[in-house]
């Protein structure tokens, strides 16, 4: 079952955090359809967040059709979001490998490339320029 | 690890709880509290009541022993004790009378305002100097029931220790000391009268209301105890005071046996003087104090005495009483209204 | 939290005034908790947030006004066991053992959960013999919490739980007051003066100032309500009815406003400003750092009126 890890100070919004650790975990294949999300009961008790910020998040992700409430069960996962390309055996994995390994051969460090690949994210994504598939 | 499912928080109303322990908060539950917040109390009087009850036990067997040696002997009356014999198998009974009239009467008398001093005065002062009446304010029970219970146990405590203490007090005094040998100790007396009869039960019940009032307007415990024996003292001297007019007085005039003085005529046993006089040739009377420092009182004609004589000793008590429980009733209203504030 | 109003509020204050003898602690408060909220009630110290959740408490009664608790305008046998309180000073029975203090909250108190109340304890591995009086302060606290939980309250007051709670424990006792709002759907009402604290877990806020309420409403709607603006410094022409607090550093500026009123056509915010939600501490410490009210023609007195209606 996923443990939920909240940063109080990362500035970003709980509710938002328990949202990307969700996907994260059904993106690595951590959840798999038919998995138990847990109880808004067992998250607040480990977390001492607001339950109220629980239960959004577990909305936002059922209104995105990745989890679905079963009455008097809990909530599971409906779908994964595991892509083949992102395995650890993927193509997509390992040209980034080979990038970072350039990138540091170039005398780059470690904060320098999570920019650079923050920026181009941020440049690929937000702006619309690529099709990508939203999650 | 409970089988709960997200709960709807804005459509699940909390269910009203109260399955689980069906019991209203009821007198059990009060009294197990009251009973532990007073243990210390309740083992202190109990063990004080052994103590006195044993003492006054060992001076009654004490007392009625040499009485029965002295009956045996010939040596009960008084005009024997001139002799030596007599007056060496008298000598048991200075020991018991003492120790009644010495150090268990005072004692006895103090017991009132030791009460109200050390379990009236801190009840509630405490509860308001610790916080704890905010805590019992908390929690579901009223605070007017709280109240009761608080006051039931100690309440009863004292009546039963000051009850049981008067009863054999008022045995030993009446059987062994006032009728009995080399002991004066006429009941109107400073140290005599609180400890006889009614008089420790009304201001015991008394001072233990009054310190509960006294612990509630002053809210810390000391200045409470201080407060409430001052207090108690000051009310035990007004009732004194007041005494004599509880009921009225045998006023008596008698012949002057002696012109010397002016003074001859002399109260009976056991009664209370409360004042005496000549009766001048005009008729107006004056106070024994003036003629002591005036020679008014060479041409008294009489002699006039104002007292209660010792059948009056139940009267009067039951006067008192009347008006402490009346005073403690009072007060216990009080308390009441304002502990819902 | 979809649709509170239809649910009777757990906290509602109607011209709420307190008088002490040195003064008024609190004038003039109208707010709404609704039910099922975790609400904060912030402020400086002496704002008047003990006196707050003592009234709420029924441990005082108004001066002025009147604050409805589930509906009821003063305290009642019904009441009285819907609601618990743990106050500052968090007053024990020094003499009671861990053990028998919770079994006066059972004899006290009948919908009693010995189990809820002993794993509250037991999280804190007091010893169950230990004389209270002989407990430190945090672990006080600890038993006090579980005197309150063990009620299994709908309202539960907590008037600076945590000041002396280590950051372990503090954490445990949030997650276990969560969990129990999360259980229940209890409402929590929170005094703290330790803004982090509050971060992420409450879901509603009061900020008390000089003994009035100067914003009240749902957490989000508040934030969503103010932008932080950050921008050079001599371009600060901002409405000044808007500013919450300006402050001037270098040659930078940075103000807190309200847009709850609309900034359009007043103000328009050109490139060199950025524009951000404020945090939860952001916002309260702009509301704590502004000396008096910036609006011209209000009065402290009535200010709280526009923020609530603003915030609401």
């Amino acid at each position: 079952m996923i443990e939920y890890r909240i940063e109080r100070r990362s500035g970003v919004s709980t509710y938002q955090q328990i949202v990307q650790q969700t996907k994260q975990a059904l993106r690595l294949g951590l959840l798999q359809p038919g998995d138990k999300l847990p109880t808004a009961r067992e998250v607040v008790e480990l977390t001492a967040i607001n339950p109220n910020t629980v239960l959004k998040a577990y909305r936002e992700l059922e209104r995105e059709g990745l989890v679905e409430p079963r009455p008097g069960l809990g909530t599971f996962v409906r779908r994964s979001l595991a892509r083949p390309e992102a395995a650890a055996d993927g193509p997509l994995r390992a040209d980034l490998v080979g990038w970072v390994d350039r990138a540091r051969e170039a005398g780059l460090e470690r904060e320098d490339i999570s920019a650079l690949m923050a920026s181009v994210l941020e440049q690929r994504f937000d702006t619309g320029v690529s099709p990508a598939t939203p999650n | 690890m409970n089988t709960d499912v997200l709960p709807d928080r804005a459509t699940a109303p909390a269910p009203i709880s109260g399955a689980r322990r069906p019991a209203a908060p009821g007198l059990r539950g009060l009294l197990w509290l009251t009973l532990r917040q007073n243990r210390a109390v309740l083992w202190t009087l109990a063990a004080l009541l052994v103590v006195v009850a044993a003492d006054l036990v060992w001076i009654h067997v004490v007392i009625r022993h040499t009485v029965g040696v002295l009956k045996r002997t010939g040596c009960y009356e008084p005009e024997t004790w001139s002799d030596a014999r007599c007056w060496t198998l008298l000598s048991p009974i200075n020991r018991p009378n003492f120790w009644f009239v010495s150090v268990l009467q005072p004692a006895v008398t103090a017991v009132p305002l030791l009460i109200g001093v050390f379990i009236g005065a801190p009840l509630l002062a405490q509860e308001y100097e610790r916080g704890t009446i905010r805590l019992i304010r908390a929690q579901s029970v009223s605070p007017v029931r709280w109240l009761a219970a608080r006051l039931a146990v100690p309440g009863l405590a004292v009546l039963v220790f000051s009850g049981t203490v008067a009863s054999l007090m008022t045995w030993v005094w009446w059987t062994d000391v006032v009728h009995g040998q080399g002991a004066f100790d006429p009941p109107f007396q400073f140290f005599t009268y609180p400890a006889l009869g009614l008089a420790p039960v009304a201001w015991s019940l008394f001072a233990l209301a009054l310190g509960v009032l006294v612990g509630r307007l002053v809210r810390r415990t000391l200045p409470a105890m201080f407060l409430t024996g001052a207090l108690v003292a000051a009310m035990h001297g007004i009732i004194r005071w007041g005494r004599p007019y509880f009921r009225p007085v045998v006023d008596e005039v008698t012949a002057l046996p002696d012109r010397a003085t002016g003074l001859g005529a002399a109260q009976p046993p056991n009664a209370w003087l409360i004042d005496r006089g000549a009766v001048l040739a005009d008729g107006s009377r004056v106070s024994s104090d003036t003629c002591l420092f005036s020679d008014r009182c060479d041409n008294a004609t009489a002699a006039w005495l104002r007292y209660h004589p010792v059948d009056h000793l139940v009267p009067i008590q039951l006067v008192e009483a009347g008006i402490l429980l009346a005073l403690t009733a009072v007060i216990l209203v009080v308390v009441f209204r304002r502990i819902r504030t | 939290m979809d649709d509170p109003t239809t649910m009777t509020p757990a906290l509602e204050a109607v011209g709420l005034g307190r008088r002490y003898r040195g003064g008024w602690a609190l004038r003039g408060c109208d707010f709404t908790v609704p039910t099922g909220r975790i609400c904060g009630v912030v402020g400086p110290n002496g704002a008047g947030k003990s006196t707050l959740l003592a009234l709420a408490a029924r441990q005082l009664t108004p001066t002025e006004g009147e604050l409805r608790v589930f509906g009821e305008a003063a305290g009642s046998p019904g009441q009285r066991a819907r609601v618990a309180y743990v106050a500052q000073d968090k007053p024990l029975y020094p003499g009671l053992t861990v053990t028998e203090t919770l079994r006066m909250g059972r004899e006290l108190n009948p919908g009693w959960d010995q189990e809820a109340a002993q794993r509250v304890v037991d999280q804190g591995e007091l010893r169950p013999k230990a004389r209270i009086g002989s407990l430190s302060g945090g672990q006080r606290t600890r038993v006090s919490l579980a005197l309150a939980l063990g009620k299994v309250p709908d309202l539960l007051l907590l008037d600076e739980p945590m000041a002396d709670l280590d950051p372990l424990a503090r954490h445990q006792l949030m997650g276990t007051l969560m969990s129990a709002a999360a259980e229940r759907g209890t409402t929590i009402v929170v005094s703290s003066h330790i803004l982090p604290e509050l971060d992420g877990v409450i879901d509603h806020v009061l900020l008390v100032q000089r003994g009035g309420i100067r914003l009240a409403g749902d957490l989000d709607e508040v934030l969503d309500g103010h932008r932080l603006l950050t921008g050079p410094a001599e371009d600060a022409e901002l409405p000044a009815d808007l500013v919450v607090e300006r402050r001037v550093g270098g040659r930078q500026a940075t103000a807190l406003v309200r847009t709850a009123e609309p900034l359009e056509g007043r103000w328009e915010p050109d490139g060199r400003w950025e524009s951000e939600r404020p945090s939860l501490e952001e916002l309260l410490l702009g509301y704590l750092r502004a000396p008096a009210d910036p609006r011209p023609g209000t009065t402290p007195a009535d200010d709280h009126h526009t923020d609530h209606e603003a915030a609401a």
